[in-house]
């Protein structure tokens, strides 16, 4: 018996604004952990390669954008190569996505489960978003064979990583509850989502480095909140670039507030879910 | 807190909008909106619309129910069974009214519903656990329990995409039984896999009724399931409840609706029967379409020269005319055609592939007339219902079910009434003329 068989559960026909159950939380750290395991036993069941494409993948990316921008971006980047620039962007960047479009579909995928009985739907983006965290963990790996391959010493800054990574978990599951939600429904979403990553990415220093904007242009630039969180993961990773507090502090404020946003979606909607997802 | 309430359903509704087609930016919808006075009717158009389309599954329903009853729900197709499983587990929510539960409900409907296929079977136990709520040490101490009793022992490891129908729904039915969930909602699923494997669940549930005290509802349209099973019924109809109380009593008048009005005789041509009667009558189901993939519209009986009846001499032939409508392309869609007795018993069930054997049958768009063919001297002299499944094979999926039409086969003039052996010995309900050759051996 757990804590919430003991509670009564109801439910109205009106919606309410508020959050989840957070006392919840405890009972559901087994499911998500199933939900986790399953997801990434899923992704790469079926195939030679295995779990290895979780290596390939961002590898084969960084290649490509070496190819296309590394003669014309070398100038810039003076200090690092550009490949091992470029990873240590892309491979967050690529962690943020992928928790963003997993978490977004997430409803839709597991809505076999709903019909079968009452659980806190939010546990399916949270998986979504850990099961891309085992893709980042991964890329570590790569990460680190680069940094050799190129004779470089990692940052100290790298004990601050997780600062820099736990607001881009709380934006790509925020943005995931609130499109996951808009997706059961309109499913626009699931086209136009990957696009917008595409116009974000480059509207980020992903792969290209921030000092390319004018200064003049820096504080619109500075509004995408992803910016100051890939500088960060840069600095953290090779020491490059500077920090600057108040788009940090921006930047920060905004991805908790896209997460509350998305809670309270999320909340509100979750029991219509299974209207709109079986026939 | 003591409390004998499993689930109290308080004046619940659910209401479902059957046509979201014109909210979709379509072409017509572009030219219609051209013109600038069409704006405004437009606008008007849409809540009429909106209004058309809109039906109430289920409305104005208050229940009670207490832990530990076996509670079972009977009615015809439409009438609103499932709905009220699926707000009553909670899986979905009212537009009106509100539901408390007192336990975690799970909600056991189509056979392999939330199962992966590229999991194993063991790993598809681990994820259906976990959602219902159990614990990993719960579900590894169930773990062989719940295979054998799926009798999957040899197939566990294997990706579940290569099981039978009957083995997805041992897996499903022994998961959700052996993992919690202390009230159980059954909707059909007793009828998944072999009649000996319906038996053996129907034994599990007793158990678990009298040893843990769960609470079982249970939607069948196997009468005698309910007969064995529940103590309570409820008898839905139209999307409301028309009777509660003792399953025999409830039973009862759900069967006089079937067996009222025996004398239904058509001869009319169908046409206007279609328009003359929108709802499924005795002898003959009609249904409007819908958003599934295929929409069975009609199913009535007939001789050749397709004049509806739903009376037949034992010599004659019978032929099933069925209409449906194939809404979108179709891979490997089957029809069954089910015939059983009054008392559920099924005669025979006879699919479209019995005599053409294209296995990965494609059905484009469009309307569609099946006649099935009956043989003569076959169906002993009685009472039956006939109902259509239109199916798909490979998915496993249900697309649509009639509700059952009645046809009456009469006694014949010549001389195979019952005979005083016929009496004590019983007369089958099949009566086929076979071949008997006999000769003088001395």
């Amino acid at each position: 018996m757990r804590q919430s068989d003991l509670e009564p559960i109801t439910i109205s026909s009106k919606r309410r604004l508020g959050l989840p159950n957070f006392s919840e939380v405890p009972d559901l750290i087994y499911m998500v952990f199933v939900l986790t395991w399953k997801d990434t036993l899923i992704q790469y069941r079926q195939s030679i390669l295995g779990f290895l494409w979780g290596f390939i993948k961002p590898f084969g990316q960084m290649l490509a954008f070496s190819m296309l921008f590394g003669l014309i971006a070398k100038s810039i980047t003076p200090n690092v190569p550009y490949p091992i620039f470029v990873f240590s962007g892309l491979f967050p960047w690529i962690f943020f996505s992928q928790a963003t479009t997993l978490s977004s579909f997430s409803f839709i995928n597991g809505s076999g489960l709903f019909a079968k009985t009452r659980f806190p739907k939010i546990i399916l983006p949270i998986a979504s978003v850990l099961t891309a965290g085992i893709d980042f963990l991964m890329q570590f790996g790569v990460l680190s064979l680069m940094l050799v391959y190129y004779s470089i010493k990692p940052s100290v800054n790298l004990a601050y990583l997780p600062l820099f990574v736990a607001p881009m978990i709380l934006m790509g599951l925020g943005i995931g509850l609130v499109m996951g939600t808009l997706n059961v429904k309109y499913r626009d979403i699931g086209h136009a989502l990957p696009m917008l990553l595409q116009f974000w990415m480059f509207a980020s220093p992903v792969v290209y480095s921030e000092e390319l904007i004018v200064p003049a242009w820096r504080d619109l630039y500075n509004l995408n909140p992803m910016t100051p969180i890939i500088i960060g993961i840069r600095w953290c990773i090779l020491g490059t670039g500077t920090l600057e507090f108040y788009p940090l502090l921006y930047s920060g404020i905004v991805c908790v507030v896209v997460f509350f946003i998305g809670l309270t979606v999320y909340q509100r909607y979750n029991d219509d879910f299974l209207d709109y997802l079986t026939t | 807190m003591e409390n004998k309430l499993a689930i109290k359903a308080e004046n619940v509704g659910k209401q479902y909008h059957l046509n979201t087609r014109n909210r979709f930016i379509t072409w017509t919808n572009l030219r219609r909106l051209l013109i600038p006075k069409n704006i405004v009717t437009a606008w008007q158009k849409r809540k009429e619309e909106a209004d058309r389309d809109n039906f109430w599954a289920l409305r104005n329903v208050s229940l009670q129910i207490d832990r530990g009853e076996r509670i079972g729900v009977v009615g015809r197709n439409g009438a609103g069974k499932s709905t009220l499983l699926k707000l009553l587990s909670g899986v979905s929510r009212p537009t009106e009214g509100q539901i408390t539960i007192y336990g975690r409900p799970t909600l056991l409907a189509a056979a392999g519903v939330g199962m992966d296929a590229s999991l194993t079977g063991r790993e598809n136990i681990f994820v259906t656990g976990a959602i219902m709520g159990a614990r990993r040490s719960e579900i590894l101490s169930k773990m062989d329990e719940i295979i054998s009793f799926a009798e999957l022992d040899k197939f566990i490891d294997v990706p579940i995409k290569y099981y039978s129908t009957g083995m997805y729904g041992r897996l499903a039915f022994s998961t959700s039984v052996h993992l919690l969930g202390n009230i159980i909602m059954l909707d059909e699923i007793l009828q998944a896999g072999d009649l000996g494997f319906g038996q053996k669940c129907i034994g599990k549930i007793k158990e678990l009724v009298k040893n843990e005290g769960r609470t079982v509802i249970l939607v069948s349209h196997a009468i005698d399931i309910e007969k064995q099973l529940c103590q309570r019924g409820i008898y839905l109809k139209d999307g409301k409840i028309q009777t509660v109380g003792k399953t025999e009593e409830v039973l009862e008048k759900y069967q006089n609706s079937f067996t009222a009005n025996n004398d239904l005789h058509f001869s009319v041509d169908d046409s206007s029967i279609l328009e003359k009667t929108p709802d499924s009558e005795e002898g003959i189901f009609i249904s409007g379409n819908s958003q599934k993939e295929a929409n069975i519209n009609k199913v009535a009986t007939g001789d050749i020269g397709r004049k509806l009846t739903n009376k037949f001499n034992y010599n004659e032939t019978i032929y099933f005319y069925i209409d449906f409508l194939v809404n979108k392309m179709l891979h490997t869609s089957r029809f069954k055609l089910l015939i059983k007795t009054l008392d559920d018993t099924v005669v025979f069930t006879s699919n479209d592939i019995d005599t053409n054997q294209d296995y990965f049958q494609v059905r484009t768009a469009g309307k569609y007339q099946a006649i099935v063919t009956i043989p003569e001297n076959l169906l002993a002299p009685g009472i039956y219902l006939a109902e259509v499944i239109a199916y798909n094979y490979s998915e496993r999926k249900i697309y649509d079910q009639s509700d059952p039409i009645k046809f009456i086969i009469n006694m014949p003039s010549e001389n195979i009434g019952l005979s005083f052996v016929d009496e004590q010995v019983g007369r089958g309900i099949v009566q086929p003329k076979f071949l008997w050759q006999i000769e003088k051996n001395d």
